[in-house]
């Protein structure tokens, strides 16, 4: 070889070999201080941080980690519809690898925090049917099951629940499932008709029903006032100002019938929210990417649902 | 800081406000320019109920609206009990936004 092939040959050596694992350290670094950000809480740096990592490098194998980990910290920040797109994406694109497993499992956990518990049931349902070797298999169905319920379909969800095998960690967390399915069917509930309808008859009676006394006092007062002062302003001959009184009341008058309906419905939600806390506090079934599910050691604890 | 609601045109688009829900606007502009500036009392919840009730007018036209407004003020004391509190320009308030009372609609 020549001088001048042997000179080339070192500048290049001298040019970029060094600066490879430099480029890479770069990386790691950003990575870690991106990790530090996320674990502060600081998710809004933590995603610039994670998106320099992208950019220092595009083609990395760490890519598809990296905007895991984006989607993660809007998952946390409670940016559902920025983390949407982001795991579909990667749900589609890594489909064969583990961040698309995960992906598919956080995409659900998404739809689930949002109230899109039809979506996130159909897509623990496909993961099923993909992955039927998955380690997260239990927890998925578990999580199935939830979303089931929401969905108020009980014998679907008791069917799920009993899917995980008895020899898997998710057992336990089945049967405590399982066993609060009956409590679920006997929440006290409200009809939101019957308070509806009690409130068209005598105003008040309706938030009675699904008590709420002050708003009963004062729908009974304020529509016995305007009521009386329309009757007033007939019986003295002055039909406008009867009329105009009447007017205003129409507001108040399906007001309280709403009122009533919508306390029923109020109440009904409540219940089910309660319902559901304790047993996310139970089973530990839906908890953003990263954080461990904290749940009620069963010794010694008797949750009432 | 959020920002209060502000009289929009309609949902479908419409370059004009229609003649009730101007008529709704125009009394509660009023209501939050002149009279809440002479009134003692704030309401305890977030949003007000008159920001609620431009909300609520924005979002289901003036009949519903109004509706609306009246369940509020209604319920205004006892959900004090049910609702979340939370912070807003220093202030304790619970939250109840149109969202609560008419999540249970099936068209929206």
């Amino acid at each position: 070889m020549s001088k001048a092939t042997w000179l080339w040959l070192a500048l290049s050596c001298v040019i970029w070999c060094p600066q490879a694992p430099a480029a890479d350290e770069r990386v790691q670094e950003t990575l870690g201080f991106a990790d530090h950000l996320r674990s502060q809480g600081d998710y809004y740096r933590a995603i610039t941080e994670y998106e320099r990592a992208l950019f220092l490098a595009p083609g990395n194998s760490l890519a598809p980690h990296i905007r895991l980990q984006i989607a993660a910290c809007y998952i946390h920040g409670k940016k559902w519809d920025t983390a949407v797109p982001l795991l579909l994406d990667l749900k589609a694109q890594y489909a064969d690898r583990e961040e698309g497993r995960t992906a598919t499992l956080w995409l659900a956990d998404t739809y689930y925090f949002m109230g899109s518990y039809d979506r996130a049931s159909a897509l623990l349902d496909e993961f099923e049917r993909h992955q039927p070797t998955e380690a997260r298999l239990d927890a998925a169905r578990l999580k199935q099951a939830a979303c089931l319920l929401r969905l108020n379909n009980c014998t679907w969800a008791h069917e799920t629940l009993d899917k995980i095998p008895t020899r898997s960690p998710a057992r336990k967390a089945a049967d405590d499932f399982s066993q609060a399915l009956p409590r679920y069917q006997q929440l006290p509930q409200k009809s939101p008709g019957l308070a509806a309808g009690l409130s068209t008859v005598l105003p008040g009676a309706g938030q009675l029903y699904i008590q709420r006394p002050g708003d009963a006092l004062i729908s009974l007062l304020v529509n016995g006032v305007l009521i009386g002062a329309a009757a007033i302003a007939y019986h003295n001959d002055e039909p406008v100002a009867g009329s105009f009184i009447l007017l205003f009341e129409s507001g108040w008058y399906f007001g309280n019938i709403y009122n009533a309906a919508n306390g029923a419905h109020k109440f009904n939600q409540r219940q089910r929210e309660m319902f559901f806390d304790q047993l996310q506090l139970k089973c530990g079934l839906f908890q953003a990417p990263g954080d461990t599910p904290r749940t009620v050691p069963a010794v010694g604890v008797g949750l009432r649902f | 800081m959020a920002t209060p609601p502000t009289p929009t045109a309609t949902s479908a688009g419409s370059a004009y406000v229609s003649v009730s829900r101007a008529v709704c606007f125009g009394w509660l502009i009023f209501y939050q320019r002149v009279l809440h500036v002479v009134t003692v009392s704030h309401c305890p919840l977030h949003p007000s109920c008159s920001n609620y009730s431009i909300a609520a007018i924005n979002k289901h036209g003036a009949f519903r609206g109004i509706i609306l407004t009246a369940d509020r003020l209604l319920h205004e004391s006892d959900e004090q009990y049910y609702a979340p509190l939370i912070r807003r320009n220093g202030r304790s308030l619970y939250a109840d936004p149109v969202e609560s009372n008419d999540f249970w609609w099936k068209t929206r």
